[in-house]
């Protein structure tokens, strides 16, 4: 069966590196528009399958197509200026600045200076970094999570149909990794790319995955959505690799504003379906105010940096945040700070049922 | 580092430097030039000299010779061996990296004067010989500089060039090139001051040169002679050596 929004199609390929076989006969079908995370173990060839794509590597036998093309028949060069690249340690090159190094397609592509100036300052925008603050700093001034926002925003650079990633948020913290992998949902929402993206991260596949290829010794074990995934694993080391603690890995695949409930205006805060009336305080931090088991008013201190969800937060971060806050809800705090909604903890308890 | 604007700080401590290079340049051109300053400065030392210049030829055509020799040596060296550095770091080149690095060892291994001797039945008396020695002799720091430096440009920055879609001439001189750079500069460093020390030799033929002087001295047994000679030499070396790193920066 082809699907109609295949962009990339492999066809039995298999890549050799001397004696070892990296890819066995890999047949598999890149929806366009979406994320597909591939995930495995290291060995399993999930990095020479995404490095076929752009012929950084030639498959010994089988094809890859892109757009019903094989990939032989289209120039390296001009095929690779069509996929963004990006990789787990990124490689900025470290004479150039920052917003060179963003610039560095378009330059390649020849773009007037105007144009790729207007670029450059989309993209730091996009990936939430000031140009004036960066533009001209080196990456060796950068930290590692700044360092990979930067590769992301350089394999953007010319704005090309197709991203490759290869564990592109790998060498930062657990911590720094979720902030980056939120970017990268509210990112790619407004992007609608095709993006390849590999990760030996479980939780961070699930997060960003529309489509979700699980692979093992140079074979795809299985391929589907994630919620098809973790409902029906194909096989044994499907459902062990997947963990036992499904019910928590389903609830990676919501966003916290998914299942947001409005909040009204009352007085000087806001009030929902929690009863927790919520008042932002001048310093960011809100005061919840609440009624407690004898009828007397309670108040607690929200702490913005701690107790609060982000619109892009997966269920699971606002777990953990319910556990550090010990009220029935948690508010969602907006990018520009404000407070905009609430999430009950009841909403979530019912999800994991349903599951 | 010659990036990121390492020129731009200290810049008092820099002109400083450039003054004093420049009274020192100076100091040296009088001296070359007026054999009266050589005769008064080496008296000093040795009295009673019978000569303190050379009988035939002037201080200062020696001296330009003994720089055309170094820096047409050097110059050749750097032609050579960066251009044979960058070949064998291609894809297409790599194969012949062992051998380029054992040739060079080898012909670094090989004494000049040997060099001298051996090449003088073909290329006659005169510059050739030695202009043959001191290129071969000063191949291996410009080769081999120029080999690591284009070794330590980062498997990730070469990976992610090559994935934006580089062409192999842009990755070369957009990416690895301006990497390269300070050890490539290092290897000019070191064959520039190698072969103006080694060039004195080339006056054993007739080549001419700071070597002249103090081999003159040497036969009549006058080290008032060796003396200019080598005033001359060690001061150019020091001069070029503080130059280098003022422009370049340190190694």
């Amino acid at each position: 069966m082809q699907k109609k929004s295949a962009i990339i199609r492999f066809h039995g390929v298999e890549v050799k590196y001397g004696e070892v076989q990296a890819l066995r006969g890999v047949n598999l079908e890149i929806p366009g528009g979406k994320v597909t995370v591939i995930i495995g173990p290291s060995g399993c060839g999930k990095s020479t399958m995404i490095r076929t794509v752009n012929r950084m590597v030639e498959p010994t036998k089988g094809t890859v197509e892109y757009q019903g093309v094989d990939v032989k028949q289209l120039g390296k060069i001009e095929l690779r200026r069509q996929m963004g690249y990006a990789i787990q340690n990124v490689g900025l090159i470290p004479h150039l600045t920052v917003e060179e190094n963003i610039m560095l397609v378009p330059r390649l592509l020849g773009w007037p200076e105007e144009r790729k100036k207007k670029r450059a300052h989309e993209l730091f925008e996009l990936i939430g970094l000031d140009p004036k603050e960066y533009g001209n700093k080196y990456p060796s001034e950068l930290s590692g999570g700044e360092a990979q926002r930067v590769g992301v925003a350089r394999a953007l650079g010319a704005d090309p149909p197709v991203l490759l990633f290869d564990e592109p948020f790998g060498a930062v913290d657990p911590l720094k990794r979720e902030e980056l992998q939120g970017e990268f949902v509210r990112i790619q929402r407004r992007l609608k790319k095709t993006v390849l993206f590999i990760t030996h991260d479980l939780s961070e596949a699930i997060r960003l995955a529309d489509y979700m290829v699980i692979m093992k010794d140079g074979l795809v074990v299985q391929a589907d959505t994630p919620q098809r995934l973790l409902k029906e694993p194909a096989n044994d080391f499907v459902e062990q690799f997947l963990g036992a603690d499904r019910t928590l890995q389903r609830l990676t695949l919501l966003t916290a504003d998914r299942i947001a409930k409005p909040l009204r205006i009352e007085g000087e805060g806001l009030v929902g379906a929690s009863g927790i009336l919520w008042r932002p305080l001048a310093d960011g931090d809100i005061l919840a105010v609440y009624k407690g088991d004898s009828g007397e008013f309670l108040s607690r201190l929200v702490q913005v940096n701690i107790h609060v969800a982000r619109p892009y937060a997966s269920l699971k971060e606002c777990v953990s945040k319910f556990l550090a806050l010990g009220l029935p809800a948690i508010p969602l705090v907006d990018d520009s700070g404000e407070v905009t909604a609430e999430v009950l903890f009841d909403d979530i308890q019912r999800i994991t049922k349903e599951g | 580092m010659i990036f990121k604007g390492s020129l731009k700080k200290d810049k008092k401590l820099q002109a400083r430097a450039l003054a004093l290079n420049a009274f020192w340049g100076l100091l040296l051109t009088v001296y070359v030039l007026s054999p009266t300053v050589q005769k008064s400065l080496l008296s000093v030392v040795f009295p009673s000299a019978p000569a303190y210049v050379h009988p035939r030829v002037s201080l200062a055509h020696m001296t330009l010779t003994h720089l055309g020799l170094t820096f047409s040596a050097t110059a050749l060296s750097v032609l050579v061996g960066v251009a044979v550095g960058v070949c064998v770091t291609r894809s297409f080149g790599r194969e012949y990296l062992p051998l380029a690095v054992r040739t060079n060892a080898l012909l670094q291994s090989l004494p000049p004067s040997a060099v001298i001797i051996l090449a003088f039945p073909i290329l006659g008396f005169g510059w050739k010989p030695t202009l043959l020695a001191l290129f071969l002799y000063s191949l291996l720091p410009v080769a081999a500089n120029t080999i690591i430096g284009f070794q330590s440009v980062g498997a990730d920055v070469l990976d992610a060039a090559d994935g934006l879609g580089m062409k192999e001439s842009q990755r070369l001189f957009i990416v690895e090139f301006p990497i390269a750079l300070p050890h490539i500069v290092n290897g000019i460093r070191h064959a520039f001051i190698l072969n103006l020390g080694t060039a004195a030799i080339g006056a054993v033929i007739g080549a001419g040169g700071l070597g002249s002087i103090i081999m003159s001295g040497l036969i009549s047994n006058n080290s008032a002679l060796v003396l200019s000679g080598t005033i001359v030499i060690s001061s150019i070396a020091l001069l070029s050596e503080s130059l280098f790193s003022l422009i370049f920066g340190e190694h």
